[in-house]
């Protein structure tokens, strides 16, 4: 309606800072949560090569990325849950609990695909029932999943007494959790799938952008003609679902499914989520932050397994490295003017 | 300079070459300001203009960086809210900080209960106290009530009380009216008049020229951090104040031009809900009607109840073809638009960038199965932010970095960018500067002319004359009047819309013209 255009340059241009690409390069690297998260990781996997001739074998690599693509697939759902504001405190029950019935569904009917679905969809119900009863009575999600947290541990031990162990024996099931394709493992494989999948899904698509919208200003998304109550549901549901692939892999590596596995684990979920620079106010997240953020915590405890540390610090050490999250969510916020 | 004229008092507040610096910015630039005993003495300019840095150094919250405050003559130096209310100043802000489930006898007296002589808190000196006081200020509030069963307008005039329980005798009061209706405001001036009397002297910060005329004595206009001029309003007008606040002269604050107005585009007929009575209501293709009504007439529900985000009955029609359901995801398909009064709260999302909120609406006209052709949404992005003239560095600009006038345009292109047949806006230019606001007005005219059917819901008076062609009226849900453009004036309206006395209605409506009738040519 201004009727003469000065500026032909393309606005998106001037997004970038000014200065060479070099400049550039190294504000990412030290001003942005990815960027630090980066350095640190990249400085931990010096000092332990080092400080340990096993570290950088590609054998041990390949053990600390196997371990590390359980949670990273639970995160990745994660991540995008807190984007659209909420969280499932749930996901640690949620492993044991899809564990030990899909290991049951597989000793009784010894066909890999019908447990699979069993699993998946068992867990993706478990997430459409924390949405519906979060967004139907209005209860925050946190106190949803912590009770669901209970009820899924509860059920996990009422179906079981013990470890569930593998008696159908099919190879195809072994392979998931410690097979290769060529001479990557099978769960990392599965882990940069997902990863890859959903990287596309919050950045491509409008999907990724509403569910951001919606996290950031549910009202305002509303207004804007967006199913805010649809598209958190698919959260939810997504979320249960990819933490209920963590569990299949997680008993495929252990061959049999266990009613105390997982414990914790939704605090090094949540965790992760949140050193990566995702904010729990929602509307804001990255998942290459998150897929960082759980490197960083794998290459910690295989250093403190590698350098002989006892093994009870590790617990200690992933409650000190959210709290370093938070300290550095708060100085983001600070330094942004934010309240 | 009035200071001479005035020469026989000492200012009671004397602020001189007063520098405030943040990182990157100068807030406060060498100023001087003072204050007389008993004036009251009015702040002005634009956001970001430094009026509120100064309110914050008169309460000891901003240390200073440079500059000499005196009060009545003596030096002093303010590094913490204490310093400032120890020497008896009161500054009264938009989020006051009373305690709702406190008695307002408690509020008034917080941190200073008077007490027995066995040291407990002696109750009975307390509210008779706060009914003293009250009653001074020629308020009927009991000193009893919880302070948070009030409404906004008693709350405020609770805080006044405590000022005066601690004898302040400078007070400042930070855009006082934003949250009050016109009867509530005359009552607030009813009572800044008697605090005058009893010599306080008070600041008052308001962006409301209408206001400033009726209660203050003197001027000060900021601007870029800078005072700009002080001066008596006496001999000053309106048009002088925009003038020195903007820094340039506006022409033409309602750039009104006469549309071609075609068949109706919006109708809406027995709309029941939310408080609105068996409302009707049509706007043409071309037509700018706006709905005029003071605070709690429904006039912002009116927009939501339209729009579908508030639950309803009643047949609503965009271009002839009835609206079903009452959804905003219908509306929108249907062609309707709707900006809120809340810009911050409904309307943007504050974590996202200039060009993923302007998309928002339209973003699937962007996409095949949900996949963002990228450079089609920028190409679109880049468009409305020119043709609105959004000042933005970039389209990744996040959205809250850009001042409030820029936000609301970026707002007005979401909706634009689908093609829409009527927009609602609601207060739109709520909180926005005076440079601005014509900016906003323009497009509005703009749209009308595209034939575009345009419904603003407003509650000030000035605006609804300025820009429709058609004016309705609204009180206590339903439509109390409908007056043409050439038809409509200050009385007029007021007298439909006010459930005060008719004196009332008169009083408010020559407060208005004051400064409206400067703005014609």
């Amino acid at each position: 309606m201004q009727s003469k255009v000065k500026n032909e340059r393309p606005l998106a241009e001037e997004a970038a800072p000014s200065g060479t690409s070099l400049k550039r390069v190294g504000s990412w690297l030290f001003q942005t949560q990815e960027g630090i998260l980066l350095l640190i990781v990249l400085g931990l996997c010096v000092v332990l090569t080092y400080q340990s001739p096993v570290f950088l074998t590609s054998r041990n690599i390949g053990v600390l990325l196997s371990q590390i693509s359980m949670t990273a697939i639970a995160a990745v759902g994660m991540t995008t849950l807190i984007i659209v504001g909420e969280v499932d405190l749930s996901v640690g029950s949620l492993q044991a609990f899809i564990g030990v019935i899909t290991m049951q569904v597989l000793n009784q009917t010894t066909n890999l695909p019908v447990a699979l679905v069993v699993g998946l969809a068992l867990g993706a119900l478990v997430g459409l029932v924390n949405g519906l009863l979060t967004l139907g009575l209005g209860i925050s999600s946190f106190i949803v999943t912590l009770g669901m947290l209970g009820v899924l541990r509860g059920l996990s031990y009422a179906s079981t007494s013990a470890a569930v162990q593998n008696t159908a024996n099919l190879p195809s099931f072994s392979t998931i959790g410690n097979g290769f394709i060529g001479f990557i493992p099978w769960p990392v494989a599965i882990m940069a799938f997902i990863f890859l999948i959903f990287y596309l899904l919050l950045n491509r698509t409008t999907l990724g952008r509403y569910i951001y919208a919606t996290g950031g200003n549910r009202t305002a998304a509303r207004l804007a003609g967006l199913q805010v109550n649809k598209l958190k549901l698919l959260c939810f549901v997504l979320a249960s679902t990819l933490a209920s692939l963590s569990a299949i892999i997680l008993i495929s590596r252990l061959n049999s499914g266990q009613n105390n596995a997982g414990f914790g684990f939704e605090l090094q979920v949540v965790g992760a989520v949140l050193l990566g620079g995702t904010s729990l106010q929602g509307g804001r997240g990255s998942l290459i932050g998150t897929l960082l953020a759980v490197l960083l915590l794998g290459v910690l405890n295989n250093g403190i397994v590698l350098l002989n540390i006892n093994s009870s610090w590790q617990t200690a050490m992933n409650g000190l490295v959210i709290l370093f999250a938070i300290f550095l969510d708060a100085r983001r916020r600070r330094k942004a003017g934010e309240a | 300079m009035l200071k001479e004229q005035a020469s026989a008092s000492i200012p009671i507040l004397q602020a001189s070459g007063i520098s405030k610096f943040f990182p990157g910015v100068v807030a406060l630039d060498n100023v001087d300001f003072d204050l007389l005993p008993g004036e009251v003495h009015a702040l002005v300019g634009e956001n970001g203009a430094g009026k509120s840095t100064l309110i914050k150094v008169l309460a000891g919250l901003y240390p200073y960086d440079a500059g000499e405050l005196r009060v009545n003559g003596q030096a002093v130096r303010f590094n913490s809210p204490a310093d400032s209310i120890a020497q008896r100043i009161k500054v009264v802000y938009q989020e006051l900080d009373l305690v709702p489930n406190l008695s307002v006898g408690e509020n008034v007296f917080l941190g200073a209960y008077p007490k027995t002589r066995a040291g407990t808190v002696d109750w009975t000196a307390l509210y008779n106290k706060t009914h003293d006081l009250l009653e001074e200020l020629g308020l009927e509030i009991d000193p009893h009530t919880l302070v948070g069963d009030l409404r906004v307008a008693e709350q405020q005039l609770v805080e006044i009380g405590r000022a005066l329980s601690r004898n302040a005798r400078i007070i400042v009061m930070d855009e006082p009216t934003s949250a009050l209706s016109p009867s509530e405001v005359l009552k607030l001036f009813g009572v800044i008049r008697r605090l005058k009397e009893r010599g306080v002297s008070l600041v008052y910060v308001s962006h409301k020229l209408e206001e400033i005329y009726q209660i203050a004595d003197r001027v000060t206009v900021f601007r870029d951090g800078k005072r700009i001029a002080t001066q008596a309003l006496e001999g000053t007008t309106p048009r002088d104040l925009v003038t020195l606040m903007v820094g340039r002269e506006i022409k033409d604050l309602y750039p009104k031009t006469p549309s071609k107005i075609g068949e109706p585009i919006l109708q809406a007929t027995a709309l029941n809900g939310a408080g609105i009575v068996d409302l009707d209501l049509t706007v043409h293709a071309g037509e700018v009607v706006a709905v005029f009504g003071l605070m709690g007439a429904g006039v912002h529900t009116l927009g939501k109840l339209l729009f579908g985000a508030e639950s309803n009955s009643g047949q609503i029609s965009v271009a002839g073809k009835p609206l079903t359901p009452h959804s905003p995801q219908a509306a929108i398909k249907a062609g309707l638009g709707l900006l809120t009064e809340n810009r911050k709260e409904d309307g943007l999302v504050l974590p996202l960038s200039v060009q993923s909120n302007m998309t928002l609406a339209g973003l699937g006209k962007f996409a095949s199965f949900s996949w963002i052709h990228r450079a089609a949404e920028q190409k679109a992005a880049t468009r409305y932010v020119r043709e609105l003239a959004v000042k933005t560095p970039s389209l990744r600009q996040q959205i809250r970095l850009l001042s409030g006038g820029n936000q609301q345009k970026v707002l007005i292109g979401r909706w634009l960018l689908r093609n829409l047949q009527v927009l609602i806006l609601s207060e739109p230019t709520r909180g926005i500067d005076v440079g601005a606001k014509s900016e906003i007005y323009r497009i509005i005219d703009e749209m009308a002319h595209r034939g575009m059917g345009i419904l603003v819901l407003s509650t000030e008076l000035p605006e609804v004359l300025g820009i429709a062609d058609r004016i309705l009226v609204m009180r206590e849900g339903r439509i109390t009047g409908e007056f043409s453009r050439s038809e409509a004036n200050q009385e007029k309206l007021m007298a439909a819309a006010a459930v005060t006395s008719q004196e009332d209605a008169a009083g408010l409506a020559a407060m208005v013209r004051k400064v409206g009738d400067n703005w014609q040519p």
